[in-house]
């Protein structure tokens, strides 16, 4: 049985995978290419929302 | 005349677009991410195809008839898109029982309530996380009742010992009145929805819902009875992500058509 909040993260990854599958196709023609660009979007898709995260919760840690 | 085409069909169907200008594998993958995203969204987020402004107050006629040798079989099939807003399983015009339990779906987590007007009886229950709903006993007079049911606005709690004000789904003077933005999110979902997330997988999700509606009974993912609502949220952003990778697919067909630069295109 898994936390919300790791249930949230998981959402979170196949959400991310996912955008970053179809924006890979859509910007690129070879699929090597396609197969490098995901794994680069996902990265800053993924790690970019949880660095958005901190960034609320440190806001409403100090504003209240 | 090929971008347009392209574009036409990727309204049909996630990827068929692509498929028509020979991109066999991008629209293979367009289909399978959109679609996961529609129907993780459609799994977690069970009121999608229910609207508060179609609950209204409906009636239904009922005879009590102990020597009636008529018998209805209890249905259990749901579908959410196409069913009446409150769809019972055991509504039948004859009832052989002076008391009858009304079971059905509706809207999730809605209250509802039943008043027989011949007797003066009323009797409310509140719809589960899945949209299930079962009434205590509803006693019915000899002959025909009149049964009035629909959603309840007064709802009695039972730690506030009273009847509280849920809402007022079907008085138009009453303070559940949509504002500008829940109209907007209407459209959205009446006709944005729909359509950006294609026939194919908006006409199959009522179906989809009806067969996966107790996967979290079996398989719950968190510590929880029911879907938090925070799953059901994200659930939602699913559904809206479905809608917006078809959108970029869309561009995408008729970007792809374009640069292609046939005599067709």
């Amino acid at each position: 049985m898994l936390s919300l909040e790791v249930a949230q993260l998981i959402f979170l990854a196949l959400a991310c995978f996912t955008f970053s599958v179809v924006y890979s196709f859509v910007d690129n023609h070879k699929l090597n290419e396609v197969q490098v660009e995901i794994g680069k979007n996902f990265i800053l898709f993924f790690f970019g929302l949880l660095a958005c995260g901190v960034v609320v919760n440190a806001l409403q840690a100090f504003f209240g | 005349m090929k971008k347009y085409y392209s574009v036409l069909l990727n309204l049909c169907a996630p990827g068929l677009g692509h498929f028509y200008l020979g991109q066999k594998l991008k629209a293979v993958v367009f289909f399978i991410a959109v679609s996961f995203s529609f129907y993780l969204g459609l799994a977690l987020d069970f009121d999608h195809y229910y609207w508060y402004q179609d609950i209204k107050k409906e009636s239904f006629s009922i005879s009590y008839n102990s020597t009636s040798t008529t018998t209805y079989p209890q249905s259990s099939s749901l579908n959410p898109q196409w069913d009446s807003s409150v769809h019972f399983f055991n509504l039948n015009p004859i009832s052989k029982s002076k008391k009858i339990s009304l079971k059905g779906h509706t809207k999730p987590g809605l209250t509802l309530e039943i008043f027989n007007e011949t007797s003066g009886d009323k009797v409310q229950t509140q719809a589960d996380y899945k949209g299930f709903f079962s009434f205590p006993d509803l006693t019915l007079k000899d002959g025909e009742n009149k049964l009035i049911y629909g959603a309840a606005n007064d709802f009695f709690a039972l730690p506030a010992g009273r009847e509280i004000n849920v809402a007022s789904y079907d008085d138009p003077n009453a303070r559940y009145r949509p504002g500008t933005l829940e109209k907007m999110w209407h459209f959205t979902y009446l006709v944005a929805f729909p359509i950006l997330s294609t026939p194919v997988l908006h006409f199959t999700g009522g179906i989809y819902q009806s067969i996966v509606i107790n996967w979290w009974d079996k398989t719950p993912i968190t510590n929880n009875k029911s879907i938090p609502s925070p799953l059901k949220d994200v659930g939602f952003y699913f559904l809206v992500m479905a809608c917006m990778l078809n959108l970029i697919i869309l561009f995408d067909s008729f970007d792809t058509a374009y640069n292609e630069g046939s005599e067709d295109a």
